[in-house]
């Protein structure tokens, strides 16, 4: 297990006192990966892929490092199936409006889950409704997990897609996404893995689990914003249309006429966020000295913790498993909005978030409008869960003495 | 910054006092719904308007404590006032919301107690979400008696 002591590796924990519980928004930076930077800045800002001098190559192969570091980082064979996007959200995108847009015919199948984070709900929303197709959910249980018995119904051999997220953004819990792969590629439909709250907090193995395609962004396990993952097999890739076209991804150029770079390289037009790609290589390294495994068990045990805690207080409901997976915790103060809730504990110095999460849907089937999320990452302690939950109890005392 | 500082005791008896109340229908009735889609604040405010007067009010409202509050107390202060003076009120609320200096501030009665809420800017939008919707609704009526 991680001692306190790692979070003197964030310099954000020195000069600040906010107990920082919205990580699943987003994480704060190590002194390394920011040090990382800050010589990138100096040093190295050069152009990649194109200059010819030793100081450009030298970026360009630390950016190419970073490449074969994310790919081992998933348990990725071939560096060529990594390509760098801009997020989580545009790595889908990038998926739907390049690919599905092109394979998806009137009456076929997109299969996803309730839980869905809007990101990897939307593009397929509107890709069936562009073709005709047909959403279909997969629905969860009262525990709050993905009903597997009814996953197996609704995928069929009009099947095309399952798009399903390892991790509840809201819930917290693992889905079955293994038991999923095989549910999907029996009918031979492909299967991608939302992994924008999973890469972060668990060891992953893309050549176990073989899904057809998995995304993830850099921002939320310690890299910079604006860098994410899209891993897809190279086959899939070859055929996707670049939805960006101009420099850095063209082989050749005549008046009439390009020719294009191979795969993932012609998957990232113009000159890419090269710092956040440095940025999410430094991330990785220092995730891999922490080891992936401690941050998952950290991570579980402070969820679970949370969750014991908030289910012993009076009126308050949380919701998903009795048995965490993860450090993300959401609940509702009974009588008390989500965010009188939040802005409760923002002024006693502690950041969660209100709302539905991006997942509109999913909090409509838990019958409530509006939820607070508590999300740890490997930096929070005990102590801060501790006064979390004293938190709470004092806010559940102030709305009470006024009669709510 | 205490939360006795934002969460102010005038406002935590409004939140109490806002009723959801059945919708106006009929002859020179007008309603709206809005909601602020990032917090979940729902409102569908009903007015009736008659010899250019809001008459009567009915909403129903869901959320916050910030937004009921400020629903009570804004059905409380325009109830009976002709449009043009409830449009003036919108306006001086949105001044002092926006921290601006206003005239005859006692106008806004309770409402003045919102003014706390400026310390918690994210919260702002759920304080003015029911004088938008009297704006807009009124706007309605204005333009169906022409």
């Amino acid at each position: 297990m991680l001692n306190d002591e790692i979070r003197n590796d964030f310099p954000f924990f020195k000069d600040n006192d906010l107990i920082y519980l919205d990580n699943a928004a987003t994480t704060q930076k190590p002194q390394m990966v920011i040090d990382r930077l800050t010589n990138d800045y100096v040093n190295n800002s050069f152009n990649v892929h194109r200059s010819n001098y030793m100081a450009a190559q030298k970026t360009t192969d630390a950016y190419e490092n970073v490449r074969h570091a994310v790919a081992k980082f998933i348990g990725a064979q071939n560096d060529k199936s990594i390509v760098f996007t801009n997020s989580t959200t545009d790595g889908i995108n990038l998926v739907a409006n390049g690919y599905f847009i092109n394979q998806i015919q009137a009456g076929d199948e997109i299969v996803v889950a309730i839980s869905e984070h809007h990101s990897n709900l939307l593009p397929w929303q509107r890709i069936a409704k562009q073709k005709q197709a047909h959403l279909r959910y997969i629905e969860i249980t009262t525990d709050g997990r993905l009903n597997i018995n009814q996953a197996a119904e609704v995928i069929n051999d009009s099947t095309k897609l399952v798009a399903v997220a390892a991790v509840s953004n809201v819930l917290g819990t693992l889905n079955p996404i293994e038991q999923l792969t095989t549910l999907a590629h029996q009918h031979h439909a492909q299967i991608l893995i939302d992994a924008a709250q999973w890469a972060p907090e668990m060891p992953i193995d893309v050549s176990e689990l073989k899904p057809d395609w998995l995304v993830f962004s850099g921002h939320k396990m310690l890299a910079p914003t604006g860098v994410g993952v899209l891993y897809g097999k190279p086959d899939l890739l070859e055929q996707i249309l670049p939805p960006a076209v101009g420099g850095e991804m063209v082989l050749s150029v005549d008046r009439e006429h390009f020719t294009q770079q191979q795969i993932p390289i012609r998957l990232e037009a113009g000159t890419p966020n090269v710092m956040g790609v440095l940025g999410l290589g430094a991330a990785i390294e220092y995730l891999n000295s922490v080891g992936m495994q401690n941050v998952q068990e950290h991570c579980q045990m402070l969820g679970q913790k949370i969750y014991n805690r908030l289910s012993k207080l009076d009126d308050v409901t949380v919701y998903g498993s009795t048995i965490r997976d993860t450090g993300i915790v959401t609940f509702n103060i009974n009588g008390i909005h989500a965010h009188d809730v939040a802005s409760a504990l923002d002024l006693r110095g502690i950041a969660v978030r209100a709302g539905y999460h991006c997942a509109e849907p999913l909090i409509k089937a838990l019958h409530t409008n509006s939820t607070v999320r508590a999300s740890t990452y490997f930096y929070n302690t005990e102590n801060e869960i501790d006064r979390f939950i004293e938190a709470i109890n004092l806010t559940k005392e102030f709305f009470n003495s006024y009669g709510h | 910054m205490d939360i006795n500082e934002i969460y102010q005791r005038t406002i935590m008896d409004y939140a109490i006092k806002a009723h959801n109340n059945s919708l106006l229908s009929g002859l020179n009735t007008y309603q709206i719904s809005l909601n602020n889609p990032t917090c979940g604040d729902e409102l569908t405010l009903s007015v009736l308007i008659s010899n250019d007067k809001v008459c009567k009010i009915a909403y129903q409202a869901d959320g916050c404590v910030i937004f009921k509050a400020a629903t009570a107390m804004m059905d409380k202060i325009c109830l009976g006032r002709s449009i043009s003076e409830i449009k003036r009120l919108e306006y001086q609320f949105s001044q002092m919301m926006m921290q601006k200096d206003i005239d005859d501030i006692e106008n806004l009665g309770d409402a003045i107690a919102l003014q706390s809420v400026v310390k918690l800017p994210v919260r702002i939008k759920c304080a003015m979400l029911p004088w938008k919707a009297i704006y807009q609704v009124l706007n309605e009526g204005e333009n169906n008696a022409r």
